[in-house]
């Protein structure tokens, strides 16, 4: 019961979105009560029931289930007066001295029976009509009238709905609904037999049955029938010859006649005792059965976790990542990985050479003394010198640009200008072959071509410094894909990215201007320019 | 160094499944991590070298089950010079790999080591059940990455490469197939950080189970948990449309028919009132799946500060969703705004035939004060017309549409197409919100302390709901 309180708290409480805050001061303490639980149903309860307001939605609920208590009551109370008075009727309303046994009982249980036979046939057909039909809508309707009227308060109708919904929506709905029908159908009858024994008490009545076109056999067959039940539950009940006896055929004398072949309360025993037997025990037992149903839907059903009220709130009480820490440690004393930073100005620091082979295996040296900072363009900026003499050119883990390899740079020349062609390098085997090329026949300039939308890591530098030691003159760094890097990158981070390339040449032991920008794929005017220059065309 | 240090194997009972993740550096192992843990703040991020110095670990609870933990690592960095030290170790020593590996791995513990990140990587891949190797397929495969798998097949873990990237013009997916199959990698999964796809987190599971098949049970479930959380999401968010067409449908205003003036202001404040619940439809959308409404950057959608930069009551937002506005002016109102019922000249009980009527006279009464009781008699009623219904319900579902696509690594705005939902879509769940017309007690805004919440209503909503879900169905989404 407490769960179906809780889940009847949370779903008054989920209206308030306010309320229902977990990021929220008093939230939060609801958030580590509800994470206890392992259910994430009993999870979102546990959170509700945890907030300051859960007490006042307790009391509304309370309210609310007391003021459906006394609506059923009432329900009740009329029903039973209603049988009672309908029952009174039909035992005495006539002007003849004599009752009709079967227009009594036909008037006692018919409406009872016709009404249990559509109940019956509706849950067949499909279950949920159920739910919208018979006298326990009333019921739910009287309520909801008076419960609208009472409440006032938000929290009282948010308490409402959440009764309603749970109570009479689906799943339940159908169950509580026929209980409410069973129940008024069980006071109305019992009402009746209380005035039934009242008339039968007070009153002499003798027991009849008339026809005009039926034979008596059928109608001794029919009572007989009618007081099997009874019979097997100890009522008296008329024998055949009583039934036989007690045909009506008009006439105070008549009346004198069956009168005295009534057996002493037979005909008393079959009424009451059909009335019990085909009305009440039946409208109880279903109504027991369906309240047990109710109860059982009610509290089985968990909280609908697609309302987006709770579905917001999973993620904070049931997130998919349970926890998280850091297992093994960064470094505590290795340097930043690039020291280069978008925003710092950009004095040219001085170019400390990097000696030692710590630098081979792309360890970084503390740049305290010479901070790497560039900003917007390179340090180097469009000025490139016609080289010494003799050039080489490489690839560094590129793609062969759309224009050749050797690069292409202005149509009719020769690619790269007739540089020494290294071929693109990728892996050690590769790395090494090459440098022992240059250091066969040094040229004055190496040119690395690279990509800009390649991250410069720790392999980068030791690659570049690998080959910035080969024995070339000078080492350039021409970056080309700059458009496929900008149409990846944001400015920032293509910023970034060539802050990042200059520091990787920087951390390879080559100055801040070894870098240059140049679009291979897509070389603009001006690029020729320095196409020609950097290759020494 | 004869036992190679395997806890996993150890005989007291596993207490996770523990899954690293690996990579070259930048190749969006934290994205991943992010994406998989539906934690936006996972790690650190960025486009440069080196961002995870340290091995995180991320735990997922599974229901009834054991955890999976997966640890995202620092990048390989230098792939072709560890292994060259590795064979020059094994050399040296006469170690077989493993036991090289292992004895690497111990070595290098000290910072000042020049493979120190690559010794963290290693570390936490020999201490897995499985590794998940990530990399960037816009990238060719390269000398550097066939080092990175070399040395990774040596660590006698099962390695699952996820290709990422996957939805980027320069994907070359095809070529890493391919590739990868060269070095007998035939599993493996697509997987893009940042345009999620639920399909593929679940074959990521399920490859990972394959490959470790003791731990087969609790992968499943895990992602079956997954699967039945995005359903509910996938739900709630429905509803939420759902409940916002209702209230843009009932909602209503008022004013005097004598008080010509009265009509913009009640234009303005009937507009207000649904621009206002549109917006906190977004935002609500936004907390539902775990984005915030200015942390994340939806420039895509033209939405800033939770909020749609073009206005729904703008002839030309309806346009974009191939809605078209009304004929204003003919009717006499704003574009955006239909005259519903013109009670002049109609007695009370005339306009009050239904209880609706009367609910909503009651409201606007209590809302706008005495000032309007007086005149109910001669009242005219504004509502929002069809195609502004249409149009919130377009750009919601778009949004709603994108968000289902958008993973958790996601920083920048997605590069993807966003999906526009289908016109029959639009146009039925303009048509069902029309059926919360005729009753203002439904919609929100018109009862400042919430809708009536009965069957019928809900009813509708639920049948919005379906609609939306059909409608995301049918984008794909
Ligand atoms: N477009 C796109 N960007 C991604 C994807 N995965 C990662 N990124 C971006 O790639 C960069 C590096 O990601 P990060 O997770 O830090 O990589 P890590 O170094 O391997 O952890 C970040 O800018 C990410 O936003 C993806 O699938 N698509
Ligand atoms: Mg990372």
């Amino acid at each position: 019961m407490t769960l179906t309180r809780d889940r009847l708290v949370a779903e008054t409480l989920a209206a308030d979105r306010d309320v229902a805050d977990p990021a929220a001061g008093a939230g939060r303490e609801a958030l580590a009560a509800a994470r206890r639980h392992q259910d994430v149903d009993a999870k979102v309860c546990a959170f509700f029931a945890a907030l300051p307001q859960a007490l006042a939605a307790r009391a509304a609920l309370r309210r609310q289930i007391a003021l459906l208590r006394w609506t059923v009551l009432g329900g009740l109370v009329l029903a039973a007066l209603a049988g009672a008075l309908a029952a009174g009727r039909a035992i005495s309303g006539g002007e003849r001295e004599v009752v009709n046994v079967i227009w009594l009982l036909g008037g006692l249980l018919g409406l009872h029976l016709v009404a249990l036979v559509i109940w019956l046939a509706v849950l067949v057909a499909g279950g949920d009509g159920v739910a919208r039909q018979g006298l326990g809508r009333g019921v739910v309707w009287l309520w909801r009238r008076l419960a609208g009227t009472v409440a006032g308060d938000p929290l009282n109708r948010s308490a409402r709905l959440a009764l309603m919904a749970r109570l009479f929506g689906p799943p339940a709905g159908r169950w509580t609904v026929s209980t409410g029908s069973h129940g008024l159908w069980t006071a109305f009858l019992a009402g009746g037999l209380v005035s039934v024994l009242l008339v039968l008490a007070t009153q002499h009545l003798v027991f009849v049955w008339e026809t005009t076109i039926l034979s008596a056999e059928h109608y001794t067959a029919l009572i007989g029938a009618l007081a099997a039940g009874p019979a097997a539950l100890g009522f008296p009940v008329p024998d055949a010859a009583a039934v036989a006896a007690a045909e009506w055929r008009g006439g105070a004398q008549a009346a004198r006649m069956v009168a005295d072949a009534q057996g002493e309360g037979a005909w008393a025993g079959l009424v009451v005792g059909s009335l019990i037997v085909y009305g009440l025990a039946p409208r109880l037992l279903v109504g027991l059965l369906t309240g047990w149903l109710a109860r059982r839907a009610v509290r089985r059903t968990k909280l609908d976790l697609t309302k987006p009220a709770f579905a917001r709130l999973i993620p904070d009480l049931a997130p998919v990542m349970q926890s998280a820490r850091v297992v093994d440690a960064s470094p505590a004393r290795l340097p930043p990985a690039v020291a280069a930073s978008v925003p710092a100005p950009a004095p040219a620091p001085p170019h400390t050479p990097a000696t030692g082979s710590d630098r081979r295996r792309g360890l970084r040296r503390a740049k305290a003394n010479a901070p790497v900072a560039v900003t917007g363009g390179l340090p180097g900026g469009h000025h490139v010198a016609p080289p010494a003499g003799p050039v080489a050119v490489l690839g560094w883990e590129v793609r062969t640009p759309r224009t050749g390899w050797p690069p292409v740079v202005t149509p009719g020349q020769p690619p790269a200008g007739g540089a020494q062609d290294l071929g693109i390098v990728d892996g050690r085997r590769a790395l090494t072959a090459a440098v022992a090329l240059i250091a066969n026949a040094p040229p004055a300039r190496l040119v690395v071509v690279a990509d800009m939308t390649a991250t410069p890591d720790r392999g980068t530098v030791a690659g570049l410094a690998t080959l910035a030691g080969a024995g070339a003159g000078e080492t350039l760094v021409c970056l080309t894909r700059e458009s496929v890097a900008r149409a990846r990158l944001s400015d920032e981070d293509a910023r970034q990215r060539l802050a990042d390339w200059v520091a990787a040449a920087h951390d390879a032991g080559l100055p801040l201007s070894a870098v240059v920008l140049l679009d291979l794929d897509a070389p603009g005017a001006e690029d020729a320019d320095r196409a020609a220059r950097l290759f020494g065309v | 160094m004869s036992a190679p240090k395997a806890p996993h194997k150890a005989a007291t009972p596993p207490q996770a499944i523990n899954v690293a993740v690996v990579g070259h550096t930048n190749v969006g192992k934290t994205s991943l991590m992010r994406t998989l843990t539906r934690q936006r703040g996972f790690g650190a991020v960025s486009i440069r070298p080196a961002t995870t110095r340290h091995v995180e670990m991320a735990e997922l609870s599974v229901p009834g089950s054991l955890p999976v933990r997966l640890y995202d690592t620092p990048g390989l960095e230098d792939s072709s010079g560890l292994l060259a030290y590795l064979d020059d170790l094994r050399t040296r020593t006469g170690f077989d790999w493993i036991d090289a590996i292992d004895r690497f791995v111990a070595e290098a513990t000290d910072d000042h080591h020049p493979f120190a990140q690559e010794a963290k990587s290693l570390a936490q891949v020999r201490r897995s059940d499985a590794a998940l190797y990530v990399v960037d397929v816009r990238d060719p495969v390269r000398a550097r990455h066939r080092d990175e798998l070399e040395i990774l097949g040596r660590c006698a873990v099962p390695v699952l490469p996820v290709l990422n990237f996957i939805a980027d013009p320069d994907a070359q997916i095809d070529h890493w197939r391919e590739q990868l199959a060269r070095v007998n990698m035939h599993a493996l999964v697509a997987f893009d950080t940042v345009v999620y796809d639920a399909a593929g987190e679940a074959a990521l599971y399920d490859k990972i189970a394959a490959l470790a098949d003791r731990f087969a049970a609790p992968l499943a479930r895990l992602r079956d948990d997954l699967a039945a959380r995005r359903a509910q999401v996938r739900r709630a968010s429905a509803v939420e449309v759902a409940e916002m067409l209702v209230d843009a449908a009932g909602a209503q205003a008022g004013y005097a028919l004598d008080q010509r003036q009265a009509q913009s202001d009640a234009e303005a404040d009937l507009k207000a009132r649904v621009r206002q619940r549109e917006a906190q439809c977004v935002e609500r959308l936004l907390d539902l799946h775990g984005f915030g409404a200015d942390d994340v950057r939806l420039s895509d959608f033209a939405i800033s500060h939770g909020r749609w930069d073009q206005d729904i009551f703008d002839p030309q937002t309806l346009a974009q969703y191939g809605v078209s506005a009304s004929k204003a002016a003919a009717t006499g109102a704003g574009v955006g705004v239909a005259i519903d019922v013109l009670a002049g000249g109609m007695t009370l009980g005339g306009a009050a035939a239904t209880g609706a009527a009367l609910g909503f006279l009651y409201d606007t009464a209590r809302t706008y004060g005495g000032r309007l009781q007086a005149r109910l008699r001669r009242e005219v009623r504004l509502r929002v017309d069809d195609a502004t219904l249409q149009g919130l319900a377009a750009r919601q579902m778009q949004l709603l549409a994108a968000l289902l696509k958008r993973g958790h690594g996601a920083i920048a705005p997605a590069a993807t197409e966003t999906l526009a939902p289908g016109e029959a879509t639009v146009r039925q769940l303009g048509r069902q919100a029309r059926r919360a017309r005729s009753t203002p007690d439904w919609s929100a805004l018109n009862r400042p302390g919430g809708a009536t919440s009965g069957r019928r209503r809900s009813e509708l909503v639920a049948a919005l709901a379906d609609t939306v879900e059909a409608g995301l169905d049918a984008a794909g989404a």
